[in-house]
């Protein structure tokens, strides 16, 4: 599922535009900023008493990184508006959809020589997604 | 003893009935009140019992039930207990919330 948001938000033009094709689980050191870093938060199936479903409910977090209060916004803003509201069943798998959870600011520890930290925004999402 | 519900099972004129969330076997009694002036306490006696079946499925309305079908409805507890009556199928209500899953309920009473 992580693959599917990765490929949505690399297509997105301002997404792109913003932060180039620095959209993954990770970041390596001294990647250049914006970037944005993606985590499965928690994950699980619809289950019923005979098992589960094909449906998933799955929290992940996008981090998005920037050096300054501004540029991290934006890369908010953007990712924001590619994602809410996001449905797409002819994926694989299928995204039933994509809620907005929760937006967190947090500053975090300066890169190496840098007089000021990095900026990083937490956007959590709702996906809810099935594999058939 | 196995006393989890999960792998208890629903079938419904031997067909099952599809993804069971919840189920709820309900025998009640009509109590009669037959109590005295020479009672101590309030005193009961059975009248004729009422039987009735509530299921919830995740999903929308299942293909193996719909209100007005008869059969017998046949519960499996996973712990080796069971129900089972010749039932018809008196009520059906789907519904869906934000985030949430659609879920169907079925009521059950004894028919002829």
């Amino acid at each position: 599922m992580l693959d599917v948001i990765i490929d949505k938000l690399l297509a997105d033009a301002t997404v792109s535009g913003l932060v180039g094709d620095r959209v993954a689980p990770y970041a390596y050191q001294g990647d250049a900023l914006p970037y944005i870093t993606l985590t499965v938060i928690s994950n699980g199936t619809i289950n019923h008493l005979g098992g589960a479903t094909d449906t998933y409910q799955a929290r992940i977090q996008i981090d998005c990184f920037g050096d300054s209060y501004g540029q991290t916004q934006s890369v908010v803003d953007a990712v924001v508006a590619e994602l809410n509201g996001l449905r797409d069943l002819a994926t694989t798998p299928k995204i039933q959809m994509v809620h907005l959870d929760d937006i967190q600011d947090a500053i975090d520890a300066p890169r190496d020589g840098a007089a000021i930290p990095r900026f990083v925004t937490s956007v959590d999402f709702l996906v809810d997604y099935s594999t058939t | 003893m196995a006393e989890s519900a999960n792998g208890s099972t629903a079938t419904f004129d031997s067909t099952a009935l599809g993804t069971v969330r919840d189920i709820s076997w309900t025998e009640n009694g009509n109590p009669i009140d037959v109590t005295d002036l020479g009672d101590t306490n309030h005193i009961f006696e059975v009248g004729i019992t009422d039987i009735e079946c509530t299921l919830t499925v995740v999903g929308g309305e299942d293909s193996a039930a719909a209100v007005g079908d008869s059969g017998t409805l046949a519960i499996s507890w996973n712990d080796g207990s069971s129900e089972s009556a010749t039932m018809v199928c008196t009520n059906r209500e789907t519904s869906g919330s934000l985030d949430s899953e659609i879920t169907t309920n079925y009521t059950f009473k004894p028919s002829a």
